[in-house]
């Protein structure tokens, strides 16, 4: 019975730290997305809605802020973006993962060196990837400019980071070398647990490796596969860092996604409230994005 | 000959008075008898060649008043999360902050307005310039002290321009002949422009040279925008067309922020750039600049339609409400903001063995000043003549959001969209954000 119980207390320092850096802030955040805090304005939250002045016949002001949201249209051009964004990073980021990883995958003293050095991007923090490409896209002495003097003449002078689409593909390229050679060694390791026998045999019987890698490697690697979408998609719903050190949502919110609009709003205006609503706006599909993931990963079990 | 010598020894006694008094009287202004002295008061300010000079300097204060000073510097990209952040926790663990001006209305419920103080100590608020006095005030209340703050100047490559047989711009007119001519000829930017919104509404510094000049300004007397007038659509017009239709500008002009084409100029590849008159020294400064002394000038802002108005910036330093030691912390403001020590800043190229390299002053006595001028090839004279006719951002809470839709409004024109209907529309989410927050 003792036993029983000493277990709890192991777990409870771990529980406690979990408590007061994720449950709690994401409770008040969420209490806070019903009330109003402009830091500009005063140091503490009010009620939006109290019910001794305004009454049940009002009680939509307390989704006040929930309601800002939905009339907002930057609000709906971060959606947008965020959207863009997420689709695009994550079917060139796995699409590029699972192509290297099958050059990878058969071993061999280049590719374990490849397969090594391919932790580096992945390892960089990713305010300074953006930080870089920024230095890089520099339109006067940045590598790309230099690049395109060489190769292409008439892209050198392009002002990637000042054109709507350019900056996107710019956001996008940095997050795909950023996250590419993470999946990579996910996919390598879901192709090494592929049943050999199985692909040779396919071999024998006369399919070409385009068959094999169809009707035999891609359903074997289907779950990791899923894993690695439903990860990547979670890590650009909430893209951040990259967007404000790259292009700090512009040129004119071109790239501004949620998580840009949302510190926007809470620590360049002071809304805190607002910010608070959209985060919890943005929590919706991270939800049902993670109830995904935990499906494939445990319950397959 | 007695009566002469009774009349010295009279005049040398009335002398003498004041001599002994002057034991107990310190410099500045400050209380005599060290009433604070064992306080400790803790100062957040930007990282600056101008403050780290004061940090050094600090010792005299101390050694003045018996109170130590924790200096605690922070970058400029990180002040407004770091104000923001000491607001909030409201537990005094700085006496005093340094922010810029534009930040002023969304944190004064927590600065400490110093009125009373100036009043009882006598210190006057016009030994500023007028845009910067207006920049340490909200609502009719003065909040701090403007000591550290900016006039605009046009800085420009005078190699290139006496190669050219050009003088220096007075209208922007001339900045466009200049431009065009020593782009076509040279092969670089004529101008550094910098149209990008980075959140710090940098591309909005010469587009309020343009509108002031009309006569048109950001908001009316009853706080609805009034850039979308005629008069102030053709003054926007004509600022994008810098880029847009003149084609004056360097590389990046859509994308860069202040500090890029700060670079742009300093690796000369522009001839003219148009900014605070601070980075002066870095455009000479053989660690940041390709530049030599010889081949920058400056000029005052150039006239659009015949006038100048020029766009002025401060980061003043106030007393948070909060602070444990508002007394001491006044002592501090009155040392810090003192005239002298102002003057010196501007002088002494070395402060305790480090070097240190400061042109701004904020006294309007500091920028006349002869000694100061001389030490800084006269461009304290230029700044003084830039701010004759200079005003500040509006002073309102929710300019951060205000602006930043007139800054993407404009950095999208930039990229040649439509300019009326970008700023009309701007206009209306202005509208829309100064409703909610109750001023109509």
């Amino acid at each position: 019975m003792r036993d029983r119980h000493l277990k709890y207390l192991f777990v409870l320092p771990a529980l406690i730290v979990v408590a007061s850096t994720a449950i709690w802030p994401l409770l008040q955040s969420f209490y806070l997305s019903f009330r109003e805090w402009k830091l500009n304005r005063a140091r503490e939250s009010k009620a939006l809605w109290d019910f001794e002045y305004d009454g049940w016949e009002n009680i939509t002001y307390l989704f006040d802020n929930y309601l800002q949201a939905v009339q907002d249209d930057l609000m709906w051009n971060a959606v947008q973006v965020t959207s863009i964004f997420t689709v695009a990073s994550v079917i060139l980021s796995v699409g590029m993962a699972l192509g290297l990883a099958l050059l990878l995958a058969p071993g061999g003293k280049f590719r374990l060196t490849v397969r090594t050095m391919l932790i580096l991007p992945f390892a960089m923090s990713p305010a300074l990837i953006g930080v870089s490409w920024r230095f890089m896209f520099q339109p006067d002495f940045g590598l790309f400019k230099a690049f395109f003097d060489v190769l292409f003449p008439p892209l050198a002078d392009v002002d990637w980071l000042g054109d709507p689409i350019l900056a996107m593909i710019a956001l996008v390229g940095s997050d795909v070398w950023h996250f590419t050679p993470f999946l990579t060694l996910v996919f390598i390791g879901g192709l090494a647990t592929v049943p050999k026998d199985a692909q040779e045999a396919a071999t024998i019987d006369g399919a070409t490796s385009w068959m094999v890698f169809r009707d035999v490697t891609l359903p074997s690697i289907l779950p990791v596969l899923a894993v690695g979408i439903v990860l990547k998609s979670i890590f650009s719903l909430k893209m951040f860092d990259q967007v404000y050190m790259l292009t700090n949502g512009g040129p004119a919110y071109a790239t501004q996604t949620l998580a840009h609009y949302i510190y926007f709003n809470g620590f360049k205006y002071y809304d805190m409230g607002y910010a608070s609503a959209v985060s919890y706006m943005l929590v919706i599909p991270m939800f049902g994005l993670t109830w995904v993931y935990m499906k494939l990963v445990f319950l397959k079990r | 000959m007695k009566i002469r010598c009774f009349l010295v020894f009279v005049a040398l006694s009335f002398l003498a008075v004041p001599a002994g008094a002057g034991d107990n009287v310190l410099p500045y202004k400050l209380k005599s008898g060290k009433p604070y002295s064992g306080t400790t008061l803790n100062i957040l300010a930007v990282v600056t060649p101008q403050f780290k000079s004061y940090d050094l300097r600090d010792e005299e204060f101390e050694s003045l008043t018996g109170i130590n000073v924790n200096w605690t510097h922070i970058p400029f990209v990180a002040l407004q999360e770091k104000i923001a952040s000491v607001g909030v926790a409201a537990d005094g663990s700085f006496d005093v902050v340094n922010y810029l001006d534009s930040w002023g209305p969304a944190n004064a419920y927590w600065l400490e307005p110093i009125d009373a103080w100036l009043k009882r100590d006598g210190i006057s608020m016009d030994r500023y310039p007028e845009a910067f006095k207006k920049s340490a005030m909200f609502k009719g209340e003065t909040l701090g002290f403007p000591l550290r703050a900016h006039p605009m100047l046009m800085f420009y490559r005078k190699d290139l321009f006496a190669k050219h047989g050009l003088a220096a711009p007075k209208t922007w007119n001339e900045v466009v002949r200049a431009g065009k001519k020593i782009k076509q000829q040279e092969g670089i930017g004529g101008l550094a422009c910098y149209f990008g919104a980075d959140g710090n509404r940098q591309n909005l510094f010469i587009w309020l040279n343009y509108i002031w000049a009309t006569g048109t300004d950001v908001f009316d007397k009853q706080m609805k925008p009034a850039w979308a007038t005629p008069a102030g659509l053709k003054a926007t017009r004509d600022y994008v067309d810098l880029h847009t239709k003149n084609n004056i500008c360097g590389k990046g002009a859509v994308s860069n922020v202040e500090q890029d084409a700060r670079i742009q100029f300093a690796q000369g590849n522009a001839a003219m750039m148009p900014v605070w008159w601070w980075a002066y020294s870095g455009f000479y400064n053989p660690n940041q600049s390709k530049l030599t002394k010889d081949q920058v000038g400056f000029a005052g802002m150039p006239s659009y339609r015949g006038k100048t108005v020029t766009y002025a910036i401060s980061m003043p330093y106030s007393i948070s409400k909060y602070s444990k030691n508002k007394e001491a912390a006044w002592e501090f403001m009155k040392w810090l903001s003192n005239p002298e020590l102002d003057r010196r800043n501007a002088i002494e190229r070395s402060v305790r063995g480090e070097k240190i390299v400061n042109n701004v002053v904020t006294h309007k006595s500091s920028m006349a000043d002869a000694e100061v001028n001389a030490a800084n090839d006269n461009i304290q004279k230029a700044a003084l003549a830039s701010l004759a006719n200079s005003d500040i951002m509006p002073q309102i809470p929710e300019w951060p959001e205000v602006g930043d839709l007139l800054s993407n409004a404009i950095q999208k024109a930039s990229t040649g969209g439509n300019v009326d209907q970008l700023m009309k529309e701007a206009a209306s989410k202005v509208e829309r954000i100064l409703r909610r927050a109750g001023y109509y």
